[in-house]
């Protein structure tokens, strides 16, 4: 537990965070190692954690027909994957497989929900930092899509 | 006579140095009318001068009346520029020919008599020494206009009667020429005279009226001083430059600019009439014997959609940034590229816009706040080409 | 001459605009519409600086500007990597070995390999963007000594979309040199980065008062990889990009490739970014 209290408290992500929270956190987490090609969840299935990439790779992909499975994003060691808790109906939009030996902390989104509810400082907290994610995200992801368009219209 | 002392000549003597002029092997030019247009072109006398000419200028509106008075150069200027002779609005710069499976390059010389112009006025000096200053005094000068340009004689012809939409005496080019020319004429139109007073300002000037009657100056050069001060006074425009560069480049994003662009067509007369306006495009062709080819060149303007085209698109589509560009190259990037403003205060831009954009007004009005606010921006780079 | 003209700026040559024949040896499919060129000079050498470019002159039909590719110190061959967009482009990519390019050239300022020596240097490019940034590469790469740290980070749209990936597999097998690729989407046989190039930049440890970045790509991107290095401390004067306008003459006289007070062909079309940063910052200038 100490461990964990000490990995989630020299985390990037939850940096300025209180030790009370911390602690709630590291009450939450359990470290859960995924070997290479393992799907971490796929899409449609509940989502009710979120994850803490400690090593290793994980590919975001989606399937499409005809041309199969396609990785649209990377993630790697320090980053969070999963944002699809935070909201109803939780259900996963996308695959997320391991490109090779990855250990995680795996977050209990459904516990830490009826926490954010019970103690809206931490619900604050955790909110401000998955929307900092998320809009980091949406900028790399536009400007790919920005990458595509341009591409094309030159062809 | 010294290079320095002024004469009078009269009428009859400018005649006299049209002659000289042409037994020197030159093309004379000067302003004629043809057609309703005031023209500049091939002078085989003085006749062809518009005598008694007059012209009626503001924006939007250019009219000439004939009056039965004696003044050769009564009016100031028509739409046409001494840049027509100097930069061709279309030009063959190379012939090519397929030789085995390669090819072989001509490039093109032009063999033309060299041109004297006769009727230069003080703002078209300024701008052809802008010209100069674009196609010589460059890293890689251009050498259809060194060609053109190196021989050429300038007659100056100072103004008098300043024309409805001039601004030359707030940009410092006129209304009389100080420096750069090989004669500056002033005519003085009285009851009982007519007369030039004749600087001279280069050998060749000298040379020029060694050839033609003339008498030394005495109380005229204080007349044609007055003249020109008056004239000075009289302009129908104004442009504050304090600070111009520096103003444009801070309010690139003033809400001004798309005020204009409601008014603006982008049609590019403003371009076409601008004695200063350089920007031209290539184009290559082939003859129709499949073994011959060439490469031209012909006058662009910067409000084209396609000016500024690159793959995918073009750069400046809204009317709003082309207008801008115009404006902005023309007071603010000039002077980073060229170390003068570009524009002369001739006011054809004012004359020759059908809806009558007024770039003194249009500058003036970035002079106003702006409800968006103005970004402050240092260092724009300036360039050395 | 007449006295009252000043002097000529350069030499006045008629021949500015003529271009010469250069002989086709080899044309290479590099990508769909995408090929690569080797021509001999017609004079035997073509000597030119990392980051300048050609116009390639189809006879009778047009020129474009485009940047040279090949190595510096192989003057005897001159590589261009061209895109068919337009009728000159598809023509030049259309040509076989034995038949003639028109070259007109070299112009522009290059990237300034001499000035980052001693230090550290990063090449981030995407999709075509490593064509006019290879000349550089090389230079870097033949004289190792003289730097630091070199790091290649390159962005394709997809694996089989990747440009030269023949070099840089073998770009990637050495030891003096970091390539980390990023493609925008892939099949599950990619083991790679997935994601937009400038998400590469992050986990570079950059040492700002050593290091040079050079890039290459469209302004979009350029910028939001400036903005990436300014986060991890780089500053604008240690970024240098290249900049690409429509060009007619290649000599500053035509007025097409203006942006602001730069002629893009003669006072670039390389530059470090605190001298362009405002005039690529405004829309549709």
């Amino acid at each position: 537990m100490d461990d964990m209290r000490q990995y989630l408290a020299g985390h990037r992500f939850f940096a300025g965070m209180s030790a009370k929270h911390i602690d709630l956190l590291a009450g939450c987490a359990r470290g859960v190692r995924f070997s290479k090609g393992q799907y971490l969840c796929h899409e449609g299935e509940p989502a009710n954690h979120f994850y803490l990439i400690q090593e290793g790779r994980v590919a975001i992909a989606a399937h499409t027909s005809p041309l199969g499975e396609v990785g649209l994003l990377t993630q790697a060691a320090g980053q969070v994957v999963g944002a699809d808790w935070l909201f109803p109906p939780y259900r996963r939009s996308f695959d997320y497989r391991a490109l090779e030996p990855t250990l995680v902390q795996e977050m209990d989104g459904r516990c830490l929900r009826g926490e954010c509810e019970q103690d809206h400082e931490l619900g604050y907290q955790l909110m401000l930092r998955f929307s900092g994610a998320l809009a980091q995200l949406l900028k790399a992801t536009r400007l790919q899509l920005l990458e595509v368009i341009h591409e094309h219209a030159v062809e | 006579m010294t290079a320095n002392a002024p004469v009078i000549i009269t009428p009859q003597g400018l005649s006299g140095l049209v002659e000289a002029l042409s037994r020197q092997g030159r093309r004379v030019l000067g302003p004629t009318l043809q057609n309703g247009s005031l023209i500049y072109a091939d002078l085989q006398g003085t006749d062809q001068l518009p005598r008694g000419l007059r012209e009626e200028r503001e924006a939007g509106t250019f009219r000439l009346h004939q009056e039965d008075g004696p003044a050769l150069f009564g009016y100031s200027l028509g739409h046409d520029s001494w840049k027509r002779y100097l930069h061709p609005p279309q030009l063959t710069l190379l012939n090519l020919r397929r030789e085995g499976s390669g090819f072989t390059v001509q490039a093109r010389t032009d063999q033309a008599p060299p041109l004297a112009l006769l009727g230069v006025r003080p703002c078209e000096l300024a701008a052809i020494k802008i010209l100069d200053k674009i196609f010589i005094e460059r890293t890689y000068p251009d050498v259809h206009y060194f060609a053109r340009r190196r021989e050429t004689v300038i007659i100056v012809v100072n103004c008098t009667q300043p024309g409805g939409t001039c601004f030359c005496a707030s940009m410092g080019t006129g209304p009389q020429a100080r420096d750069g020319f090989d004669l500056a004429l002033t005519e003085v139109v009285e009851p009982e005279r007519h007369y030039f007073l004749v600087e001279t300002g280069s050998a060749l000037g000298v040379e020029l009226m060694e050839q033609v009657e003339h008498q030394p100056a005495r109380e005229e050069v204080e007349t044609a001083g007055r003249m020109l001060c008056d004239a000075a006074g009289r302009m129908g425009r104004n442009l504050d430059t304090a600070g111009l560069k520096e103003l444009l480049y801070a309010n690139r994003e003033h809400p001004h600019w798309q005020n204009a662009a409601r008014r603006c067509l982008t049609c590019g007369n403003c371009t076409l009439v601008c004695p200063t306006c350089f920007c031209h495009t290539l184009y290559d062709g082939q003859d129709l014997d499949g073994l011959g080819a060439w490469r031209a060149r012909r006058w662009d303007t910067c409000f084209n959609l396609e000016f500024s085209y690159i793959h995918g698109g073009n750069v400046r589509a809204a009317p709003e940034a082309r207008y801008r560009q115009w404006v902005h190259h023309k007071l603010a990037a000039w002077q980073d590229q060229f170390g003068v403003l570009g524009c002369v205060g001739c006011g054809r831009c004012i004359t020759w816009c059908p809806v009558g954009m007024d770039i003194t007004h249009e500058v003036s009005m970035l002079r106003q706040p702006g409800q968006a606010g103005p970004k402050a921006e240092s260092g724009n780079g300036a360039s050395h080409g | 001459m007449s006295t009252r003209l000043n002097e000529p700026g350069g030499e006045v040559r008629p021949t500015d605009l003529a271009p010469l024949p250069f002989v086709v040896r080899k044309v290479h499919k590099e990508l769909p519409g995408i090929f690569t060129l080797e021509m001999e000079p017609s004079t035997g050498q073509f000597n030119f600086r990392p980051g300048q470019f050609n116009m390639l002159y189809i006879f009778g039909n047009g020129e474009v500007p485009i940047s040279i590719s090949g190595d510096p110190q192989q003057p005897a061959c001159l590589v261009h990597t061209v895109r068919a967009v337009g009728k000159v482009s598809a023509a030049i990519c259309d040509l076989s070995r034995g038949e003639t390019l028109g070259v007109r050239g070299p112009f522009g300022t290059n990237w300034p390999v001499h000035e980052i020596a001693g230090g550290d240097v990063v090449f981030i490019t995407s999709g075509l963007g490593l064509a006019p940034l290879r000349p550089a590469i090389y230079h870097v790469l033949n004289h190792r000594e003289q730097y630091g740290k070199v790091t290649l980070l390159y962005g394709a749209r997809t694996p089989d979309r990747l440009l030269y990936h023949r070099q840089l597999a073998d770009w990637k097998a050495r030891w003096d040199l970091r390539v980390e690729i990023s493609v925008g989407s892939a099949g599950p046989d990619w083991g790679g980065h997935i994601g937009v190039a400038t998400s590469l930049i992050a986990g570079l440890e950059i040492d700002p008062e050593q290091t040079n970045a050079l890039i290459c790509s469209s302004e979009r991107m350029m910028k939001a990889m400036a903005e990436e290095l300014n986060l991890a401390g780089l500053p604008d004067e240690r970024i240098h990009l290249s900049l690409e306008r429509d060009m007619k003459c290649g000599v500053g006289l035509c007025g097409h490739c203006q942006l602001g007070p730069q002629f893009i062909c003669l006072d670039g079309p390389v530059y470090s970014l605190d001298r362009v940063r405002p005039l690529i910052s405004l829309r549709e200038l």
